[in-house]
């Protein structure tokens, strides 16, 4: 049970993040107050 | 823009393309640097710190490189800015360092003079003068910094040389930073008057402190043969031609040992922990999906450590030379051939690159383009696939089979995108060839520590994607196709009653004409965030399948034994075309600044991914039965 409950906040962490990702960036940054994080393609670009 | 403090004192990197900027910047700063874009544009921002002799830190921006101020592209207009202090956000640097290549000062010259006139600190740090001595260019460095009134330093930035020099000289200037801030900075566009009393005395300076022998010696014996129509171009494919065969020869024993850690991690878990959910996503959506991306890593550098070592050594512009005329043929501009070059790294540079193109319709027509040239996102596809239906042996004695694949994948890419370019160009924009200008740097050795840190930051940008996106994506996969359970009498794996399960067997009928099953239905939909996401989910959807001894964390044996020949040889097909990648999209809708043509990039690479992989399929269906 103890395992299924770590599985499923992972899960959930993991959704959170890809769903903030996908917010278009000038939004991130409005509601960041700037920072966005970066990296997002991972060619080095800044995106 | 900038973090650093503002009593930090900023320097500015100034200087001619190709004369060996970064290269200083790398020697001065080590692996202090922080890369971003400027705000508002696509163009990179390197900056990084360094401490003086005395102890003093100090902040470097490697700028743009340009050839005066009167910036024509987004790349020189930026330059242009910081150095006046007109770009939003980045403070007005305290002193200018210009980089000179010494074996090509007539370069220069105006530009130094231009950076003079705005009566701001400058050094010129005369760069490759070990290279201007062996070609015979003699520069008396004294006279130059007495004509320029400014502090003039002789570099060798590949070797780290002078080094100690310039920082004696950085040490100076940030003294005189600390003092007080300098006056306001003033420019304008000079007049065509001006421009040429401006060339008049470069030459005058030129004549006054450099001597230059008429033959290049060396560089013109190497391009005799490298520029030549035939030789060159058999010379240019064979350097291909190794470069992927090199790809699958060396990477083997590495990629094998990737393997066999993460098996070993496999065990240790499966060994340590008791069966359940936890267990389930470490081993079959992590390790398997995670492991079976990071293990590409081998090849994605050897074709790097090729780009890097070819691009030290001068060959890359002799390349784009070379593919000039090709390219022309296909109505493409010369300029193109930097974007589409970038884009064998990731579509996305290469796009933002196009900036040097400055007619519209010409930029449009390469930014449309460039997502069919291979990227490195495609590697972990093509060589999953290869290394799994192409068997490893010599064709004709010399060359491997799986290497001469891999480059027909590659050459497909580029004629394809030459293809389109020449439909789109004869088809919709009808227009007259701009001429193509390019200075051809001189030959050098490649230095060790540059192509090591090109490496390393190569290495680090696939690890981060690995360990962030792919990671994530990789898990919420899991998850899809972990739940619901399947039903306490099923027969089949569990797989099959999931929500990704479902998903495929939904899509399945549209992709069963090109062969495809429901499991690369399934990875094909996260493969839409980054191609290389579609082997990890392979990984993870056939890990979940497995019943049994099956499990493990090689995806080669499983996919030769479930997939057909025609099925694979049609995926391959179709991630020649697949606009697999939603990152590209969304640049050229921000590049192009409209929806239509990311719109159009999609539907004309999906209709070309089914089209051929229905084809592919089909013809091999037929030679096979």
């Amino acid at each position: 049970m103890t395992q299924g409950w770590i599985a499923l906040g992972v899960v959930v962490v993991a959704a959170a993040w890809l769903g903030w990702r996908a917010l278009p960036r000038p939004l991130r940054r409005r509601l960041t107050g700037g920072k966005t994080g970066g990296g997002g393609c991972g060619c080095g670009c800044g995106d | 823009m900038s973090t650093a403090p503002l009593s930090i004192p900023g320097f500015a990197l100034v200087g001619c393309p190709n004369c060996g900027k970064t290269a200083l910047f790398n020697a001065l700063t080590g692996h202090h640097q922080k890369v971003a874009n400027y705000p508002g544009v696509t163009v990179e921002r390197k900056e990084g710190a360094l401490t003086t002799p005395d102890g003093k830190t100090v902040r470097l921006v490697d700028l743009p490189g340009t050839y005066s101020l009167r910036g024509r592209s987004p790349d020189e207009a930026v330059t242009r800015d910081v150095v006046l202090g007109r770009l939003d956000g980045e403070p007005l640097p305290d002193a200018l360092i210009c980089v000179a290549d010494a074996t090509n000062l007539r370069l220069v010259l105006r530009l130094v003079m231009e950076l003079k006139a705005l009566n701001r600190p400058l050094i010129l740090a005369l760069n490759m003068v070990d290279i201007a001595k062996r070609q015979g260019c003699e520069v008396d460095v004294d006279r130059l910094s007495q004509e320029l009134d400014i502090p003039v330093i002789p570099t060798v930035a590949v070797r780290r040389g002078g080094v100690t020099s310039l920082f004696e000289a950085i040490d100076q200037l940030a003294d005189r930073a600390k003092a007080g801030p300098a006056g306001p900075v003033t420019w304008r566009e000079p007049t065509s008057q001006e421009i040429r009393a401006a060339h008049k005395e470069a030459e005058r300076i030129l004549k006054a402190c450099a001597f230059r022998p008429g033959d290049q010696r060396l560089t013109g014996r190497l391009d005799k043969v490298l520029l030549h129509p035939v030789w060159g171009l058999l010379i240019l494919l064979a350097v291909l031609f190794l470069m992927f065969q090199a790809v699958f020869a060396w990477a083997t024993p590495v990629m094998d040992g990737i393997k066999a850690a993460f098996d070993l991690l496999n065990t240790q878990i499966q060994a340590m922990m008791p069966d359940g959910l936890l267990r389930s996503l470490l081993t079959d959506g992590l390790i398997a999906g995670v492991g079976s991306v990071v293990v590409f890593l081998p090849q994605i550098l050897i074709m790097f450590l090729f780009i890097i070592l070819l691009e030290d050594f001068g060959y890359m512009a002799r390349a784009a030379f070379l593919m000039d005329r090709l390219m022309g043929s296909a109505g493409l501009h010369g300029r193109a051939f930097i974007p589409l070059l970038s884009s064998f790294a990731c579509a996305i540079p290469g796009i933002m690159s196009a900036r040097v193109i400055e007619n519209r319709r010409d930029r449009l027509a390469t930014i449309l383009v460039a997502p069919l040239m291979t990227c490195s996102a495609r590697i972990p596809v093509y060589t999953l696939i290869i290394s799994a239906f192409v068997p490893n042996r010599d064709v004709a004695g010399v060359m491997g089979l799986q290497g001469l694949v891999m480059f027909g994948l590659y050459a497909t890419g580029i004629l394809s995108a030459l293809a389109v370019a020449l439909v789109m160009k004869r088809l919709v924009w009808r227009e007259v060839a701009e001429p193509f200008l390019m200075e051809m740097p001189a030959y050098k050795w490649p230095n060790p520590r540059n192509v090591l840190l090109g490496l390393w930051q190569r290495a680090s940008m696939f690890l981060q994607k690995a360990g962030t996106i792919i990671l994530a994506i990789m898990i919420l996969i899991w998850f899809l196709s972990s739940f619901p359970g399947a039903p306490a009498d099923a027969i089949e794996p569990a797989i099959n009653y999931s929500i990704a399960g479902m998903v495929g067997h939904w899509i399945q009928p549209v992709l069963a004409p090109i062969g495809f099953n429901w499991q690369i239905a399934v990875a094909l939909i996260p493969g839409m965030a980054a191609r290389e996401v579609a082997v990890g989910a392979l990984g993870t959807v056939y890990a979940l399948s497995a019943t049994g001894e099956e499990v493990g964390s090689a995806l080669q044996p499983i996919l030769a034994a479930q997939w057909s020949l025609p099925t694979a040889l049609a995926l391959l097909a179709w991630y020649i075309f697949a606009p697999q990648c939603a990152s590209t999209l969304a640049v050229v809708r921000r590049e192009t600044n409209s929806l239509r043509w990311p719109v159009a990039l999609f539907l004309y690479m999906m209709v070309l991914a089914y089209s051929a992989a229905f084809l592919t399929y089909h013809i091999a269906e037929w030679a096979l039965a």
